[in-house]
C-alpha cells in the first residue's frame, strides 16, 4: 500500500530496523501511588522511515521518545536503536525538544557545535558542517548572532541543525514545532518532509497534531492515554515528496478522520 | 543591597529583510541611542539642594556646627587630607582589607556553593547550616576575630570574607538551581560528563545570579573591613572616622566618610562593569 517514495533508501536497509520497541512498560511514582505510563507498547521505526507517535497528553508518547533516547529508564520490554539497547550519549541519535534550548551565552553557530565539543569531533570538519546545516536550515547570516535575536521559528530551526551536526542516522523528535504559530509550525512542517526526504534518516516524531503526523509520516502509531497503549498502527500511502497542499489531500483527510475515530472512541469509553 | 539591573539597556531592532540589530546602549542614552541629559540634570538637581540644605543648616547653626559641620568645610577637609602621606596610608590598608577579604570570601564561597550545587551529600550537610548562619549578624564575630586573629590586618579581612562569603554562597547554590530542565536533558543526551556539564551548562548559565551575590559581597566586604577597624585596629580608615570623631575634627571625621563612599562607589562601578562584560546575555 505504501507508495515507493523517490528518494528510498538502498534496498539492502530498507527492511532493516532502526528502533525497536517491544512489550514497553513504564510505572512513574507518584505521591498518590505509581501511575502506569506506558503498557505493553510494540512498534518499530525502519531504516530512513517517518513514523509518529500520535495521542492525547497522558498517553506517554514523550516519555517513549525519551526512553528510546536512554534518557529516562524503564521497567520491562526491549527497546533497541540501532541494533543496540537504548543509551544516551551517541552520536547515531540525536534528540530535538519542544523547546529550542539554545544556550544564551553562545553564538547560534557555537550552539550548533555544542554536540561538536562533546562527543571531541574534528574541529575544522565541524565548523563546515554547521555552516552548510545552517545554510540548510535557511540561517545563514545568523551564524554570530544570539537567540534572542531570533523568532521562535528560526530557534527551532537552529536546534534542528544542533541535533543534526553529529550526523545521526536515528532523529527523535518530541513536539518539536508545538510551541510556534500556526503558519511557522506549516512551513517548518514541509521543510522537515523535504529535508527528510533528502536526507533519508529514520526519525520518530512524537506530536499530539493529527492532520500535521498524516502529513509528515510513513506510519502511525496511534497511542491511547492512561495508560499509554498502541490502538492502531496507520500506514500513510500519501505519495511522496510530500508538499504543503497534500494537508487537503483527499486521502490524507480521510487517514485524518480515521484517527481521529479511533481516538474518539476510547474517550467515549471513558467517559462512559 | 542588590541593584537590580533598572531597565532593559538592549533592545532588538528587526529590520526589513535583514537580520535584527542588536544595539549595546550605554547606561545614559534613551531608546534612539541619544545621550538622555534628564537622567543626569534630575539626580545633579536633588544632590545640589541636598548639599545646600546642609550647608544652609550648619551656616544659619540650625544644626550646631560641631555636630554637623557645613558642607564646605568638608570638602575643604578631604582636600587636605588627601595631601598627608597618613590618609593615603590608611586608605591603602582599608583598600586591601576589602579587596583581600572580598576575594578570599567570593573563591571560598564559590567552591562551597558548587560543591553544595553538584553534589547531595554536601548539600544536605551544610547548606542547612550556611542558611541558619546566613541569618546571624555576623559583625557579631568582630571581637572576636580580634582575639583570634589580632590587632593586625588579619582580624580585619577575615571578618571580610566572613561577611561577604554568604550572599555568594546563596546565589551560587540558587544559580545551580534554577538550570534549566531541558538544557540538562539536552547535555544528558550528549552523554556529557558532569565537569562537562558544569562547564559548559551550570556555570555560565548560573553567572547572572551568581554575579548578583558579588555585587553584594563587594558592598558587605567594605563594611566588613571598617567594622573590623572600629572594634580594633592601630591603622584604616576606621580608625581614622573614630580618632576624628574623639578630637571633635567632626569635618575630618565627614571626610573620610564621604572618601569611603567614593571607593565603595568605584569597587561596586567595577563589578558592575564586569558583570555587564561578562554577562552580557542577562535579561534574556
Amino acid at each position: 500500500m505504501a507508495t515507493r517514495r523517490s528518494s528510498a533508501p538502498p534496498q539492502a536497509d530498507a527492511g532493516r530496523r532502526s528502533v525497536t520497541v517491544e512489550g514497553l512498560h513504564k510505572t512513574y511514582g507518584s505521591r498518590r501511588g505509581p501511575v502506569e505510563a506506558v503498557r505493553d507498547v510494540d512498534f518499530d521505526t525502519r531504516d530512513g522511515e517517518f513514523v509518529s507517535l500520535v495521542g492525547p497528553s497522558g498517553c506517554g508518547k514523550s516519555t517513549i521518545l525519551h526512553i528510546v533516547a536512554g534518557l529516562i529508564p524503564y521497567d520491562t520490554g526491549t527497546v533497541d536503536v540501532g541494533g543496540e539497547p537504548a543509551r544516551p550519549g551517541r552520536r547515531e541519535v540525536g534528540i530535538m525538544l519542544q523547546k529550542p534550548v539554545l544556550l544564551p551565552w553562545r553564538s547560534v553557530q557555537d550552539n550548533v557545535l555544542l554536540p561538536a565539543e562533546i562527543y571531541r569531533l574534528d574541529d575544522g570538519a565541524s565548523r563546515n558542517r554547521a555552516q552548510e546545516l545552517l545554510e540548510m536550515v535557511g540561517l545563514q547570516g545568523f551564524e554570530d548572532k544570539h537567540a534572542w535575536e531570533l523568532s521562535g521559528g528560526m530557534q527551532q530551526r537552529a536546534s534542528l541543525a544542533r541535533t543534526l551536526l553529529p550526523d545521526p542516522s536515528i532523529l527523535l523528535m518530541d513536539e518539536p514545532f508545538a510551541a510556534l504559530d500556526e503558519f511557522t509550525r506549516e512551513r517548518l512542517n514541509a521543510e522537515l518532509a523535504r529535508l527528510h526526504e533528502t536526507l533519508s534518516r529514520s526519525v520518530l516524531y512524537v506530536t499530539h497534531n493529527i492532520p500535521e503526523a498524516v502529513f509528515l509520516s510513513d506510519r502511525i502509531v496511534v497511542l491511547k492515554a492512561r495508560p499509554g497503549e498502541v490502538l492502531e498502527v496507520v500506514d500513510v500511502d500519501l505519495p511522496r515528496p510530500r508538499t504543503l497542499d497534500m494537508i487537503t489531500h483527499p486521502r490524507a483527510v480521510e487517514l485524518s478522520a480515521h484517527i481521529r475515530g479511533l481516538l474518539g472512541q476510547t474517550e467515549r469509553v471513558e467517559a462512559a | 543591597m542588590t541593584a537590580e539591573p533598572t531597565a532593559e539597556r538592549t533592545e532588538t531592532v528587526p529590520s526589513m529583510g535583514g537580520p535584527p540589530e542588536r544595539r549595546l546602549a550605554s547606561p545614559l542614552t534613551d531608546r534612539s541611542g541619544r545621550f538622555d541629559w534628564s537622567l543626569v540634570l534630575w539626580p545633579a538637581l536633588a544632590l545640589l539642594l541636598l548639599g545646600a540644605l546642609w550647608e544652609a543648616l550648619s551656616r544659619f547653626e540650625i544644626v550646631d556646627p560641631i555636630i554637623l559641620p557645613p558642607l564646605t568645610e568638608v570638602v575643604v577637609s578631604l582636600v587636605s587630607l588627601s595631601q598627608e602621606g597618613f590618609f593615603w596610608r590608611n586608605t591603602w590598608i582599608t583598600l586591601y582589607e576589602t579587596l583581600l577579604g572580598f576575594v578570599i570570601g567570593v573563591v571560598a564561597a564559590w567552591v562551597l556553593g558548587t560543591l553544595i550545587g553538584i553534589f547531595r551529600p554536601f548539600r544536605l550537610a551544610i547548606y542547612p547550616l550556611a542558611v541558619a548562619f546566613q541569618n546571624t549578624p555576623r559583625v557579631a564575630l568582630a571581637p572576636l576575630f580580634l582575639t583570634w586573629f589580632g590587632f593586625g590586618l588579619t582580624s580585619k579581612y577575615v571578618m571580610a570574607a566572613t561577611i561577604c562569603f554568604f550572599p555568594v554562597l546563596i546565589a551560587v547554590v540558587v544559580g545551580l538551581e534554577t538550570i534549566d530542565h531541558d538544557a540538562r536533558t539536552l547535555m544528558r543526551s550528549f552523554g556529557a560528563k558532569r565537569w562537562e556539564t558544569y562547564r559548559k551548562l551550570s556555570l555560565p548559565s548560573s553567572m547572572p545570579i551568581i554575579f548578583a551575590g558579588v555585587k553584594q559581597a563587594m558592598t558587605l566586604a567594605l563594611i566588613g573591613a571598617i567594622v573590623a577597624e572600629f572594634v580594633g585596629a592601630s591603622e584604616g580608615m576606621g580608625v581614622m572616622i573614630k580618632t576624628f570623631n574623639f578630637q571633635l575634627e567632626v569635618a575630618d571625621g565627614f571626610a573620610v566618610i564621604v572618601a569611603l563612599m567614593i571607593i565603595g562607589l568605584v569597587l561596586y562601578g567595577i563589578v558592575e562593569w564586569l558583570d555587564r562584560k561578562i554577562v552580557f546575555w542577562r535579561g534574556h
